[in-house]
């Protein structure tokens, strides 16, 4: 009998970024080991064809107060109970209600891509009202972004924690972070074993455009902690210290709720011949355009942000075989070290001098370093989805 | 297609909205009409006698007031701001033209108004850099400055951003305002001070910019500035305020060089060459966007075009706004402020278009302007009353002065 795979993820509730787009990868990884994915996400997801139209729409949406959608309603008010908060408490009886309507039971997987902080509260609550019994395969990915979402408690990890600790059934439910520095974290926060898992993504070469200018992409809308303020200045660099050069920055603009504030910094994007302005949103095959016509791709990302967390950009760029530059400092800080088209940059500098050895070479040069980095990557993301995975599913 | 195009009057002098209308011409039927502000009242007078719903399209350029004028009788309405005369307005006075279409030659401009406008839509104009030559000999560098506001740039600001690092300049003196006097001070000889006035023939000019491989560029913010893009086709090094649109053609130290106005440090010209070379690729590439542009602008245009509304203010109401606009841009302001109070159309699509302080801000001076509307209709009332004037002479000045007094707190 194939078993299931609930792929869960209450903060999907837009059909573009990267909650979706896990939820694809990692459901083709389960169907290719032969598992029944049903990625089960937010309500208020768009009723789409096509690839998310496998998605079971199903939880509310409870981050209106970090991350305002109009197509979502704020949640109507309950009392909290014993939960910290009435959003705790409604996704309580929201996983309670899930778990009973499709009979989730001891064979069926979990598998919780990006967790968020209400939805694995109520999630773990359920669990835990079920008692011992009828408990399923349980994994949690943290990747640093939702997991701390709530005004109601100053350590919600340690909130996590004790819903963790209650439950119990350490052989049944196993975690994960996105990078390695991460998962060294919640180890020391949890006190017990956490894995490392990357996208499973394969490698999918896309050829490196061997005429006109060398792109260099900065892909994701534009927002300050990934040094979107810092690329005006890369590119400025960039053309003083290599005026000869034909590199062609190119840059995807901040939101247009956004732009008012922005407009002088965007002026000097707009108005620079080295760059191209993008705008903040693109859809899945503009985006894939981009990435194909782009020869490198740089990450200058805050530290304080991305202290220990990865980037969904970083993964997909080593799977399409593209070299990039990163921030130094970041939660992929120990994993770029071990690949071979990748680079820690501490500064601005940094990034110009490793774009510009790149830009000289050829794609003959490049593409033994790029396939070898893709290689690398999709063994150890393998690697790491079996550990995690097989030790469950035993 | 029949397009009546209202330009400003001073553009039959200088011809910069020649290259609009000459692409207008290309797919449509122009009838031209020239707005003179100094004469605004004759000049409205004429306005209104014409009949704008013979026209498809009537497309405002600069003087984007005028469009409330059409919009009052239902015509359809394309207005073409420029950012140096239009890029301070509030957002009242777009939201009470937000019957019109706009299209914008200024990124600013067109992220302050895309809101709210019936649609939008920005380009950005290049000139064809073929015919200019290439400045050359960036060892010596020879600076051209146009005086054409002495009371933005002068050569005094120029001697201050370049102070000494150059090996001539040359001032061209024509101002804007043709009573300004402009002499070169006495010590302007010592540095190898050159000046010309108005050239007959434009080729005068063409060749003392020529000659020259820097470029300051004469206002603190232009409309499209093609003083400014010429000089960067030429691959001069181009010095311009980080105001609009300067801002959005030059990236600083990338292809040009930027100063904040008030703030005149000394600019180093050692990278000029580079500059110059990257404002003149700038150049090339964004003429092949323009030409780009060209090509969609008429399916623009056409769906401006079909655009019709229900007329959202009265003719009356239309005229009032435009005479206050040329008369009194303070009592303008708080009359848009109030018709935009008034209809909740466009009192929605503000409020949409902006954030929580901006709306308490707008708040009150919507609150003010519809005080003043309602005096103003008021005070055009009482004018209708036969009499009126002599009744008006005739009260005792103790009342005139509280009325004034009235009057003037509503205005603040």
């Amino acid at each position: 009998m194939i078993k299931r795979v609930f792929l869960i993820d209450p903060m999907c509730v837009l059909d573009f970024g990267h909650n979706p787009k896990s939820l694809l990868y990692f459901s083709d990884y389960f169907a290719s080991a032969g598992y029944e994915p049903i990625p089960v996400v937010c309500r208020y997801f768009p009723l789409l064809t096509g690839e998310y139209a496998k998605f079971e729409r199903r939880f509310d949406y409870y981050y209106q107060q970090f991350v305002p959608i109009k197509t979502a309603p704020a949640p109507p008010p309950k009392g909290s109970g014993d939960c910290l908060d009435p959003l705790e408490a409604l996704s309580f009886a929201e996983f309670s209600q899930w778990l009973d309507d499709d009979a989730i039971g001891a064979d069926d997987h979990l598998f919780y891509p990006s967790v968020d902080f209400y939805g694995v509260c109520g999630l773990l609550r359920a669990l835990i009202a079920r008692g011992a019994q009828n408990i399923p395969r349980i994994h949690l990915r943290f990747i640093g972004v939702m997991e701390n979402a709530t005004r109601s408690t100053n350590k919600p990890l340690a909130h996590i924690g004790k819903l963790l600790e209650s439950l119990g059934q350490t052989d049944r439910v196993t975690l994960s972070a996105e990078s390695p520095v991460y998962s060294d974290n919640l180890r020391d926060t949890f006190k017990r074993e956490v894995g490392w898992t990357l996208y499973p993504l394969e490698s999918a070469p896309a050829p490196l455009p061997a005429t006109g200018s060398y792109r260099v992409f900065s892909a994701g809308a534009g927002r300050g902690d990934k040094g979107f303020f810092r690329l005006l200045n890369i590119a400025r660099l960039y053309a003083k210290t290599y005026p000869k050069d034909n590199v062609q920055f190119v840059v995807q603009n901040v939101p247009v709720a956004e732009e008012r504030h922005q407009t002088h910094y965007v002026s000097q994007l707009y108005a620079a011949p080295n760059i191209d302005l993008l705008p903040a949103r693109l859809s899945d095959d503009e985006l894939e355009a981009q990435y194909a016509r782009c020869s490198f791709l740089i990450m200058p990302y805050d530290y304080e942000t991305y202290r220990f967390r990865g980037s969904a950009v970083f993964m997909e760029g080593v799977a399409k075989h593209r070299p990039f530059a990163i921030a130094s400092g970041t939660g992929f800080h120990p994993l770029v070290t071990q690949l071979e088209a990748a680079f820690n940059c501490p500064g601005d500098e940094d990034f110009v001098h490793t774009i510009r050895r790149f830009s000289q070479m050829t794609v003959s040069d490049v593409a033994p370093l790029t396939d070898r980095t893709a290689a690398r990557y999709a063994e150890l993301a393998r690697t790491q989805m079996a550990s995690v995975w097989t030790e469950v599913s035993a | 297609m029949r397009i009546l195009f209202l330009d400003h009057a001073f553009h039959r002098k200088t011809g910069s909205s020649r290259f609009f209308l000459d692409f207008l011409k290309g797919f449509s039927d122009v009838t031209l009409e020239f707005f003179d502000p100094l004469i605004a009242d004759s000049e409205i007078e004429r306005l209104v006698a014409l009949n704008f719903t013979d026209f498809d399209l009537v497309v405002v350029w600069q003087l984007e007031a005028l469009a409330f004028l059409p919009i009052s009788v239902g015509a359809s309405v394309l207005v073409i701001p420029m950012y140096d005369g239009s890029g301070a307005q509030p957002a009242e006075h777009w939201a009470a033209l937000s019957d019109a279409s706009i299209l914008n030659f200024s990124y600013n401009l067109h992220v302050a108004t895309r809101e709210l406008m019936a649609s939008a839509k920005v380009v950005q104009y290049f000139p064809d850099p073929k015919p200019f030559a290439l400045a050359k000999d960036f060892e010596r560098p020879r600076v051209f400055f146009w005086h054409r506001r002495g009371d933005q740039l002068d050569l005094e600001t120029v001697f201050r951003l370049l102070p000494g690092n150059f090996e001539s300049i040359h001032v061209h003196i024509a101002p804007d305002d043709p009573d300004e006097e402009v002499t070169l001070p006495s010590w302007a000889s010592r540095y190898g001070v050159t000046s010309s006035r108005w050239f007959d023939d434009p080729k005068g000019l063409s060749d003392v910019i020529d000659s020259c491989n820097v470029a300051v560029c004469p206002r603190f913010s232009e409309g499209i500035g093609m003083f400014m893009l010429e000089a960067m086709a030429r691959g001069m090094c181009v010095i311009g305020s980080s105001w609009p649109v300067h801002n959005e053609y030059i990236a600083n130290n990338i292809n040009g060089m930027l100063f904040d106005p008030g703030s005149y440090g000394a600019l180093d010209l050692s990278d000029a060459e580079r500059l110059g070379t990257m404002a003149r690729k700038g150049v090339e590439a964004g003429r092949l966007r323009w030409e780009e542009d060209l090509k969609a602008l008429p399916a623009f245009v056409a769906a401006c075009a079909t655009l019709k509304r229900p007329p959202s203010l009265t003719p009356a109401t239309a005229l009032r706004l435009v005479r206050s606009y040329f008369e009194d841009m303070e009592l303008y302001r708080q009359l848009a402020s109030g018709l935009v109070a008034g209809n909740p159309a466009m009192a929605r699509a503000l409020k949409a278009s902006r954030g929580p302080e901006d709306l308490a801000r707008a708040a009150e001076r919507q609150a003010m302007g519809v005080a003043r509307q309602h005096l103003e209709s008021l005070r055009e009332g009482l004018g209708r009353i036969p009499g009126w004037r002599r009744l008006r002479a005739l009260l005792p000045s103790r009342v005139k002065i509280v009325l004034a007094r009235l009057f003037m707190a509503v205005r603040r």
